[in-house]
């Protein structure tokens, strides 16, 4: 028998049964809408985590600390110095990684001044953190003096003789970030004390060219200056030189860093490069990405809870079909055994019951997760203000993605067909002859 | 016994269990069916006819004994290469027509052609013809619940006819019509039938029905007791 005429055949029984058909159906429905709705809860729990720390922070960042001696777990020690990083690099998800070298510094330019941290990395990792530049370029290796400002950082500026300190809240840019700067270690640097409260400490003054502004201030790095690793070391040394009165720091780490920045694109690996760092190297880490997958796994387990209630449901719904199916062999007895004496092979008959039952799961599923999307919609759009505060969640209290549409639907049709399986099987084995007789 | 003849029936024994107690449906039969030849098997109710009818069509096993159809030993087939069989050379005519109650007069005669897998417009015009052939034409939108029993026997003669089978089986076909439709249908199956060139086996308990037959086959308690062949003298069994 051709398929088609299979499915027609399906078609017409199932019509020709309407009303337990629209009943199975219905049971189908509740289950997959249960399920798709429950688990988009569990998915919007979980996107909204996610979202709350990506306002906090890079979720792609793996911020190194030279804390816990470097001792590995194999008991190697590691200096955080140019060659481990070196062999950091090659830890499997790494995709940048670079010193950060920051220092807490005066900086002025245009009667102006603000109390910034400047901060060196590689320009690498100030391209891979994709940065948009609103005013001027990014920094480049070759700059030897070179400013990135974030947009805050250029909006702290402030006169110092006409105020304390700078307004908060600002994003416009007091300066223009494309000038000369002085930095210098000086804390009373343009107001009338200016040099009179240093002590021991040497003034100094470092100049510096500023090369471009970010466009964003709404993120970690709006507050920072951003420069080379190499003028960023400048500076620090110099203000450690001028703290020990003239002397150079007999710097007893050597070559060591204090801080790394680990950038990883694959947000899947930043957990796995996190824990290698720690194990392997023995130096602190802090991520975002931890708390996230903490998060996370409490949203799972809502997930799988909810999803579980809503697959009850389904069950129930399959014990509907299979229902349908056993009293549809049994009222089609005579039919069955006419369909084999006349031609029908076992093959045909078992495969027209499991379409049956397959249709009647597929077409619930389908459904269902119109209803669900309906559902969906209807809570983001009057619950997400209500209930979303109250449970932490994000803008949307409940995310349908597509897998979980087609898992759904696979689901549904599955459990349509299993649940024809043995009804299916019984019109396959029944004896013709008794089939014949029963009228 | 003639080992050139179409359907070999050797030695066949039938016994069911009803709990403890053994019915002998068969005891032990045999005969020779030639190809186009129409067979009747005769005989009262309980005496083994529908028994023996379903045996030859493979529909039950022996619990002894051999069904030849030409080379095929029907006895020893499962039911997946007996509804092969079935699909290729086997047509059957119902004492209770067995029409599907949901379809179609011509939706009926079609079905044993779409069950081979034959595209609808192939088949429909093949059960036109094989209603008209019947003497239905005009009828082929009837449902079977619009039709009178005889007008349904005659779709249930086009439905066997239709896939053009080898062999028709008829068990008590006009075991529900009155005398005068039962002539009409017993004329029709016996002019399809030789026209075609189809053998045809056919049970009833009716003598009059039996005259139809070429060969009219005796049966009491489970044993043939007489053949009949037109024609020829009585030769008992
Ligand atoms: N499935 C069965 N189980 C038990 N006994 C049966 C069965 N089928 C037929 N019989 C018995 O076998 C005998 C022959 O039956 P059957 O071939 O139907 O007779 P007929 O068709 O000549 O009226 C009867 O005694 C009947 O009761
Ligand atoms: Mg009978």
């Amino acid at each position: 028998m051709s398929n088609k005429d299979i499915l027609q055949l399906c078609f017409g029984n199932l019509l020709r049964r309407r009303t337990r058909t629209i009943l199975s159906v219905i049971g189908v429905i509740i289950g997959t809408t249960a399920i798709i709705v429950m688990i988009s809860i569990g998915m919007g729990l979980s996107y909204g985590y996610q979202e709350q720390l990506e306002s906090f922070g890079n979720l792609h960042m793996v911020e190194v600390y030279n804390s816990g001696g470097g001792m590995s777990s194999n008991g190697q020690t590691n200096k955080m110095d140019d060659r481990t990083i070196a062999k950091m690099e090659k830890i499997d998800g790494v995709t940048v990684i670079s010193p950060q070298i920051s220092q807490y510094v005066v900086i002025a330019g245009d009667h102006k001044r603000s109390e910034r941290q400047i901060i060196g990395v590689r320009t690498e990792m100030l391209e891979a953190l994709n940065l948009e530049v609103e005013k001027g370029r990014m920094i480049n290796e070759s700059d030897k003096n070179g400013l990135l400002f974030g947009k805050t950082a250029a909006a702290m500026f402030y006169d110092p003789r006409r105020q304390q300190g700078a307004d908060w809240g600002s994003t416009e840019p007091a300066i223009d970030p494309l000038q000369k700067f002085i930095i210098t270690n000086d804390w009373d640097y343009g107001t009338n004390q200016e040099g009179q409260n240093m002590g021991e400490t040497q003034p100094i003054q470092i100049e510096a060219q500023g090369v471009g502004m970010m466009a964003s201030a709404d993120n970690e790095y709006t507050y920072n200056i951003y420069t080379t690793i190499e003028f960023a070391q400048k500076v620090k040394d110099e203000f450690e030189k001028a703290q020990n009165g003239g002397r150079p720091s007999n710097n007893p780490q050597g070559n060591e860093y204090q801080d790394l920045m680990v950038y990883v694109a694959d947000l899947d690996k930043v957990a796995s490069v996190s824990e290698t760092i720690r194990t392997d190297y023995g130096f602190g880490t802090f991520s975002l990405n931890d708390m996230l997958k903490e998060m996370q796994k409490t949203a799972n387990m809502i997930e799988a809870v909810l999803g579980g209630i809503g697959g009850i449901s389904l069950l129930v719904a399959a014990i509907g079909i299979a229902n349908t199916m056993i009293m549809s062999v049994y009222e089609r007895t005579r039919e069955i055994s006419v369909m084999k004496v006349i031609g029908a092979s076992l093959k045909d008959i078992r495969k027209m019951f499991l379409l049956e039952a397959g249709m009647i799961g597929f077409g619930g599923g389908v459904i269902g997760v119109a209803l669900s999307y309906g559902i969906s919609y209807v809570m983001n759009h009057f619950l997400s203000g209500a209930i979303g505060g109250a449970f932490g969640m994000g803008s949307k209290v409940s995310i349908i993605p597509i897998w979980l549409v087609l898992a759904a639907l696979a689901f549904s049709t599955m459990v349509g067909v299993v649940s024809g399986y043995s009804p299916a099987q019984r019109a396959m084995n029944m004896s013709v002859l008794e089939g014949l007789k029963n009228e | 016994m003639d080992d050139n003849a179409l359907i070999r029936i050797r030695h066949v024994r039938k016994v069911y269990l009803m709990g403890e107690e053994k019915v002998v449906a068969l005891d032990d039969v045999s005969l020779d069916i030639y190809k186009g030849e129409f067979v009747c098997f005769l005989g009262t109710s309980g005496s083994g006819k529908s028994t023996f009818l379903n045996m030859v069509a493979g529909l039950e096993k022996p619990t002894r004994g051999e069904v030849w159809i030409g080379k095929v030993p029907i006895h020893k087939l499962n039911e997946a290469q007996v509804t092969i069989f079935r699909q290729k050379n086997i047509g059957f005519i119902f004492q209770a027509y067995h029409l599907m109650q949901s379809m179609t007069a011509l939706e009926n005669v079609a079905l044993p052609l779409m069950l081979k897998g034959v595209p609808k417009e192939i088949r429909e015009p093949a059960a036109k013809k094989a209603l008209a052939q019947v003497g239905l034409k005009g009828y082929e939108g009837r449902k079977p619940n619009q039709m009178s029993g005889g007008q349904q026997q005659r779709v249930g003669i086009a439905r066997a006819l239709v896939v053009k089978p080898k062999i028709i089986f008829a068990d008590e076909p006009t075991g529900n019509l009155d005398s005068h439709t039962t002539k009409d249908v017993m004329d029709l199956i016996s002019k399809e039938t030789k026209e075609n060139g189809t053998t045809l086996i056919l049970v009833t308990h009716d003598r009059s029905i039996a005259d139809y037959a070429d060969k009219i086959v005796t049966i009491q308690d489970g044993n043939i007791i007489n053949v009949e062949v037109k024609g020829k003298k009585n030769e008992t069994a």
